[in-house]
C-alpha cells in the first residue's frame, strides 16, 4: 500500500510540475507577437528517488528562468576567444619575424650576398690563396647564419612549449574554480547560487574563454556544466575533467622519424582533442607549434623551409666543388665538399650545416673541365647562383635570396594578418560589451521596439557600406601606377 | 587650393573611422549617424575620380594615394565586420526569442516573432 501511495503521490507531483511548464508554455506562445515579450522557462528537476528513505522520485518545477543574459555572456565569450587567438597568434608571430631578418644587414641575407661576393672575387683570382681563404670563411659565416636561424627557431618552439603547458594549467585552474562553486551548489541547493556567486561563476567564464572555446550551461540544480569545443567535458556537476598536453615524437615509419615532436593536447579520458582544438590562445599556440613553426623547420612529414634551403645550397655548392678539378692532369685532380650536414636528418640540416674544417684554400677547385674547360669555372657559376639563369641555381624556381625572402614575406604577412585581426577582434569585443550592457539595461517593451529599428538602420548601413568599398576600389583602379 | 586626392581619402578615412567609433555600441540612433558618416565619406571618394583619373596630371600622387586608398579600405572593412557582427547579434537573438516563445517551425527553423502593429506615444 505504502509503495502504491509513493507512486500515486509521484504522478501527482510530476502532472503539477507539467501543467505549471505547460502554464509557461503557453504564456510564451500567446505572448509570441506581443513586443518585447522574453522567453520564460521553467526547468524541470529530479527529485531523489530511494524507497527504503520514503523519497518517492518524480520531478518538481525549478525556478523561471530569462535566457536573455546568458545570450549576451556567450557573445562576449565568444569574441573574447576570437581575440585571445589572434593576440597570441600576433605575439608569437612577432618573435617569428624577427627571427627573418629581411633588411640585409644580418643573418642569412647578409652571409649569402658574401659568399656570392668571395666567389666572385675567386673567379677573378682562380689561383689566389686569400680569395679562395675568404670563400671558406664566407661559406662559415652562411653556415653559422643557418645555425643561428634554427637555434632560433628552436627556441621559439621551447618557449611555446612552456606556453602551451602554462595554458593548459590556467584552464583546467578556471575550471577547477567553477567545479568549486559547483560543488558548493550541490551540497548547499540552488538557493547558495546569490549574486555574488553568480557574478564569479560568469566573471570566471569570461577569463576562461580567452583560452579555450567551450559551452556553459545552467543546469536546473544551478551547476555550471562546461563542454570544451561543445563536446569534450571539462566539469559536469562536481566532477572536474582534466585537460593535458604532451609532445609527441614523429612515429617510426614517418618520412622523418627523428623531426621535431608535435604538441598533442589530450582529454581527461585520453582522446586525442588537437585537430577540434583551434581557437583562444590554446589554438593559436596549437596553430604556431604544430603547423607555422613545422612549416620552416619540419616534422614528421617536412623538412621545413629553411632546412630545404640549406640542404639545397650546400648540395649545389658541394656539388660544383666536386665537379671541378684541382689540377688538369692526368690524371684531372678533383676538388673537395665545402659543406657538411647531418644527413640522416632532413628536420636537422640547418642546425648542423658547418665548413668541413679539413677543407683547405688549395682543395678548392676552381677549373671547370667542361667542355669548354674553363680555369675559373667553377667559381665564376658559384657567384653567378646570385642571380640564376638554370634551374640547377634555384630553388622553387627563384634565387636563393628570394627563396629567403619568400621565407620572411610569409611570416611578415602572418604577422601582420594577426595583427588586423587582433585590432578588430578587440573592437568586436568592445562592442559585445556593449550590446550586453544595451541588453541587460533596457526594458523588454522597448527592446522589441528597438529590434525593429535596428534592422532598419543595419540595412541602410550595409548599403552605404557596399558603395563606399566599391567606389575606393574603383579610385583604386584608375590611380596612376608610379 | 582644392584637396588633393590623399587627403580627400584621408578625410573619407576620418569618416569611416568615425562610423566605427559608433558601431562599437550600436543603437539605433548611432547606426543613423554612422550611416551619415558614410554618406560624407562616400561624397570625399566620389569627389577624387577628376583628379584621380589619369586625365588628373600631376594633382595625383599615385603611390601616396593608392597606399592611403588601401588605408581606408581596411577601415571600411573593420566597418564591415563591425555592422556585421552587430547585426549578428541582433538577428541571432530575435531568432532565439522566437524559437523559445513560439518554438519551431515544421522544417525545424525557430518560429519567426511576429511584433504586431502598435502606437507610441512619448511625451
Amino acid at each position: 500500500m505504502a509503495n502504491l501511495l509513493a507512486v500515486l503521490s509521484n504522478s501527482a507531483g510530476a502532472l503539477n510540475a507539467y501543467d505549471q511548464v505547460l502554464q509557461v508554455t503557453q504564456n510564451n506562445v500567446a505572448n509570441a507577437s506581443t513586443p518585447g515579450y522574453a522567453e520564460q522557462s521553467l526547468p524541470l528537476q529530479a527529485m531523489a528517488f530511494d524507497p527504503s528513505m520514503g523519497l518517492p522520485g518524480g520531478v518538481q518545477t525549478g525556478q523561471l528562468q530569462s535566457a536573455r543574459d546568458e545570450y549576451a555572456e556567450q557573445a562576449v565569450r565568444q569574441q573574447n576567444t576570437a581575440l585571445g587567438s589572434s593576440q597570441q597568434l600576433a605575439t608569437s608571430l612577432q618573435s617569428l619575424q624577427s627571427i627573418f631578418d629581411i633588411s640585409g644587414n644580418t643573418g642569412i641575407p647578409l652571409a649569402l650576398n658574401q659568399f656570392f661576393t668571395s666567389a666572385s672575387a675567386w673567379a677573378q683570382n682562380p689561383d689566389d690563396t686569400s680569395c679562395r681563404q675568404a670563400v671558406i670563411n664566407r661559406a662559415g659565416d652562411l653556415a653559422q647564419s643557418f645555425n643561428s636561424a634554427a637555434n632560433q627557431l628552436q627556441t621559439l618552439a621551447q618557449n611555446t612549449q612552456t606556453q602551451l603547458q602554462s595554458t593548459v594549467d590556467q584552464v583546467n585552474q578556471l575550471v577547477g574554480q567553477i567545479a568549486t562553486y559547483n560543488r558548493t551548489l550541490m551540497e548547499s541547493g540552488r538557493g547558495a547560487k546569490d549574486m555574488g556567486m553568480d557574478a564569479q561563476v560568469h566573471s570566471t567564464l569570461e577569463e576562461l574563454s580567452q583560452y579555450v572555446n567551450f559551452t556553459a550551461t545552467e543546469q536546473p540544480d544551478g551547476t555550471t556544466t562546461i563542454l570544451l569545443n561543445g563536446s569534450t567535458p571539462l566539469l559536469i556537476g562536481g566532477q572536474q575533467y582534466a585537460i593535458s598536453v604532451q609532445m609527441v615524437g614523429p612515429p617510426a615509419d614517418a618520412a622523418n622519424p627523428s623531426g621535431p615532436p608535435a604538441a598533442q593536447l589530450t582529454a581527461a579520458d585520453g582522446t586525442d582533442i588537437t585537430a577540434q582544438t583551434t581557437e583562444g590562445q590554446l589554438g593559436a599556440l596549437l596553430n604556431m607549434s604544430n603547423s607555422v613553426l613545422p612549416s620552416y623547420m619540419g616534422d614528421a612529414n617536412q623538412a621545413g623551409s629553411l632546412n630545404e634551403m640549406a640542404q639545397q645550397f650546400a648540395d649545389r655548392v658541394n656539388g660544383l666543388l666536386t665537379s671541378g678539378n684541382l689540377s688538369d692532369g692526368p690524371p684531372p685532380v678533383p676538388g673537395v665538399p665545402l659543406f657538411d650536414y647531418d644527413a640522416t636528418d632532413s628536420t636537422d640540416v640547418a642546425a648542423t650545416l658547418t665548413v668541413d674544417p679539413a677543407v683547405t684554400p688549395d682543395q678548392l677547385a676552381a677549373i671547370d673541365p667542361g667542355p669548354p674547360e674553363a680555369s675559373n669555372g667553377i667559381p665564376l657559376t658559384l657567384s653567378g647562383m646570385a642571380t640564376p639563369t638554370n634551374d640547377d641555381d634555384m630553388i622553387d624556381g627563384v634565387s636563393y635570396s628570394e627563396f629567403y625572402g619568400q621565407m620572411a614575406a610569409n611570416a611578415g604577412s602572418q604577422l601582420q594578418a594577426a595583427q588586423n585581426n587582433q585590432q578588430v577582434d578587440q573592437s568586436l569585443l568592445a562592442q559585445a560589451r556593449n550590446q550586453r550592457q544595451q541588453l541587460s539595461g533596457v526594458s523588454l517593451d522597448q527592446e522589441a521596439m528597438t529590434l525593429v529599428e535596428f534592422q532598419r538602420a543595419y540595412e541602410a548601413t550595409a548599403r552605404m557600406i557596399t558603395v563606399l568599398d566599391q567606389l575606393t576600389l574603383d579610385t583604386i583602379n584608375i590611380l596612376p601606377t608610379s | 587650393m582644392s584637396p588633393t586626392v590623399e587627403e580627400r581619402l584621408a578625410a573619407a578615412r576620418a569618416h569611416v573611422e568615425s562610423a566605427c567609433q559608433l558601431l562599437l555600441s550600436p543603437t539605433p540612433d548611432k547606426l543613423d549617424g554612422c550611416a551619415q558618416g558614410l554618406a560624407a565619406a562616400v561624397v570625399e571618394v566620389q569627389a577624387c575620380f577628376p583628379d584621380a583619373s589619369p586625365a588628373g596630371g600631376d594633382r595625383v600622387s599615385g603611390e601616396a594615394a593608392r597606399a592611403e586608398a588601401e588605408r581606408l579600405r581596411q577601415s571600411i572593412g573593420r566597418a564591415c565586420q563591425l555592422l556585421d557582427h552587430a547585426a549578428a547579434f541582433h538577428s541571432n537573438w530575435i531568432r532565439w526569442l522566437g524559437a523559445l516563445c513560439a518554438g519551431y517551425t515544421q522544417r525545424g527553423e525557430p518560429a519567426r516573432l511576429e511584433h504586431g502593429p502598435r502606437l507610441v506615444t512619448r511625451g
